[in-house]
């Protein structure tokens, strides 16, 4: 075959009108000079095209920190503004001569759903939305069945025919939620966790021991059945919360600075490092390494579960907390511009709404938000 | 005067995400999530540039090649349909792209000799079961020549996608062996991930 053959055969396959013989050979080919090669990137070479790549493609990236410039800085930098302003005003005139103007619409964001993500003892990921046929989804061994009911909701039921094996060890699964996402699960003792967005819980498919232990990263509010011969654990970062039978919010994400857990009914022990507090209902504990101890304070509980009932709730709320929120929840960034530290929010609205309209329920007090893509600029 | 970016933590999020398997990863990026497609260009960028650089020679055509693959997944995330492992999605598409770059009168000189050789002397038919098979044997090959610091972390990243009991076939162990090893190995090669992490992912 010549070049020119070659090239029609190329070309051919371009368009997409290769035989399914010539196809093979050009794979063949492939395959054939790719398992040859033996050109090989250097660590430093795949790190800068790595990096070349990052600022090409519209990935999420870190949060930018942009910080108010001095006064004098400022003066300089309208002076420098005047003079490209008047070269981009001569400049853009000559551009709308030859291209058609593009105006890009502004793009609703969307609120999360029910979304979750469950991995079995043996490793396999299940998309849980993806489920239609609401019964049994998955076995554990002969003991456990993992059903979903009408709702969506994850249920463990254990076969009371099945030999309980005394001395066998938990086999573990996780629940987990991307962003944007929520999800609710009955555990085998029946205990109920609401598990909000980016958060993820594991749990024992059946509770052996004298124990009840389940571990948490991010945010859920749990309904523990009684059982006063097994405790309940909680177990997060830096703490553990032991409990009887009650109903508390566990708010423990990774990112943020302080564990808050908030008691509804009954009464739950918090412990972190070799300190322990007792809480009442309405009270909520506030540890973090910075605090070094455990904080206790009066809240109100609604503020603190209003995620569970598809609600955003805040009761005297920096923003800081208020934009992690909504980045969760919507699978946005947020950059801040100027000094907007000391604003408050009070009130709420619903979660099933798209971005836009959260937003303006929270311009009533005092701050702008500007929308560029999935990044929300914040400013005074 | 100073300001202070409270955002969440990527590398928080992106840890969430990297627990989750291909298949998953590729369910979230049908619904828009920004962070699943991040996740699957930091677990495939380095592998496929690799890969188009074999074949190309020349690191900012590999470059222009991959950055077209992961534009296009995003431009239509909506609509992608993958047959099979996302890995041999993602290298047929690295493929498709190459080839269409060599069908260039500049371009197409460079390959014209080994092409034509190939097809005339060691060319043997074979069905798209068995390319498949040398399409997953390349992978595997790239992947084991990656630099050790990188292997790990893509390795750790796949391996969480296999369950325990493909995982022991492979190593021929009984389940339950496998799942306290598996847990063992991958327990240590998180703690390694987190301090690497910081080294040269972020």
């Amino acid at each position: 075959m010549n070049k020119t053959e070659i090239l029609a055969l190329l070309q051919k396959h371009s368009e997409g009108t290769l035989s399914d013989t010539d196809k093979d050979k050009l794979d063949a080919w492939y395959l054939h000079k790719a398992s040859n090669s033996n050109r090989q990137l250097s660590e430093y070479e795949l790190e800068d095209s790595y990096e070349h790549l990052r600022s090409k493609l519209p990935l999420y990236s870190e949060p930018k920190v942009i910080s108010l410039w001095p006064r004098v800085a400022v003066a300089a930098s309208i002076a420098l503004l005047l003079g490209a302003g008047l070269f981009y005003f001569t400049k853009s005139k000559e551009q709308q001569l030859q291209l058609p103007q593009v105006v890009e619409k502004p793009q609703e964001i969307a609120p999360g759903g029910n979304r979750g993500i469950l991995t079995l003892s043996n490793g396999k990921q299940i998309v849980l939305s993806d489920i239609s046929a609401k019964d049994t989804i998955a076995n554990e061994g002969d003991e456990v069945t993992i059903k979903m009911d009408a709702n969506g909701v994850i249920t463990y039921v254990i076969n009371p025919n099945a030999d309980i094996p005394a001395d066998d060890a938990n086999s573990f699964n996780t629940l987990s939620t991307p962003t944007g996402g929520q999800y609710n699960i009955v555990l085998a003792d029946g205990t109920k966790v609401y598990l909000n967005t980016v958060s993820s819980i594991k749990y024992p498919t059946r509770f052996n021991g004298d124990q009840r232990v389940v571990e948490l990263d991010g945010e859920a509010y749990f309904e523990v059945a009684k059982n006063k011969e097994k405790p309940f654990i909680v177990k997060s970062e830096n703490q553990a919360i032991e409990v009887l039978g009650t109903h508390f919010n566990v708010h423990a994400y990774d990112n943020e600075p302080i564990v808050k857990t908030t008691l509804l009914e009954g009464s739950v022990a918090i412990t972190y490092k070799n300190q322990k507090a007792v809480l009442k209902p309405g009270q909520q504990s506030n540890v973090s390494d910075k605090l070094n101890r455990i904080a206790i304070r009066q809240v109100d509980t609604e503020a603190a579960i209003a995620w569970k009932n598809g609600r955003f709730k805040f009761d005297n709320a920096d923003l800081k907390s208020v934009m992690k929120q909504l980045e969760r929840w919507y699978g946005i960034k947020v950059e801040y511009r100027g000094d907007v530290s000391d604003v408050r929010f009070n009130g709420g609205t619903f979660m099933n709404k798209n971005l836009s309209e959260v937003l303006k329920v929270l311009e009533l007090s005092n701050i702008k938000f500007k929308v560029e893509g999935k990044t929300i600029i914040v400013y005074p | 005067m100073t300001n202070i970016a409270f955002g969440l933590s990527p590398l928080y999020i992106m840890s969430v995400y990297s627990k989750y398997a291909d298949h998953i990863l590729l369910n979230l990026l049908k619904e828009d999530d920004q962070l699943a497609y991040t996740e699957i260009f930091e677990r495939y960028s380095r592998i496929l540039v690799n890969h188009a650089y074999k074949m190309l020679g020349n690191p900012d055509e590999a470059n222009d090649v991959v950055q077209e693959v992961f534009l296009y997944i995003w431009n239509k995330r909506y609509e992608l349909t993958v047959v099979g492992s996302l890995s041999a999605y993602l290298y047929k598409a690295v493929k498709n792209r190459i080839l269409n770059h060599i069908a260039h009168e500049k371009v197409v000189s460079r390959y014209a000799d080994s092409i034509s050789n190939f097809i005339e002397h060691d060319y043997v038919v074979a069905d798209s079961n068995l390319r498949e098979k040398e399409l997953e044997a390349i992978i595997e090959k790239e992947v084991a020549l990656l630099p050790a610091k990188m292997r790990e972390v893509f390795l750790l990243r796949k391996v969480e996608e296999l369950s325990y009991d493909e995982i022991a076939l492979q190593l021929n162990i009984t389940d339950k062996t496998a799942k306290q090893q598996v847990y063992n190995s991958l327990k240590i090669l998180r703690e390694k991930l987190k301090s690497l992490m910081n080294v040269f992912i972020w």
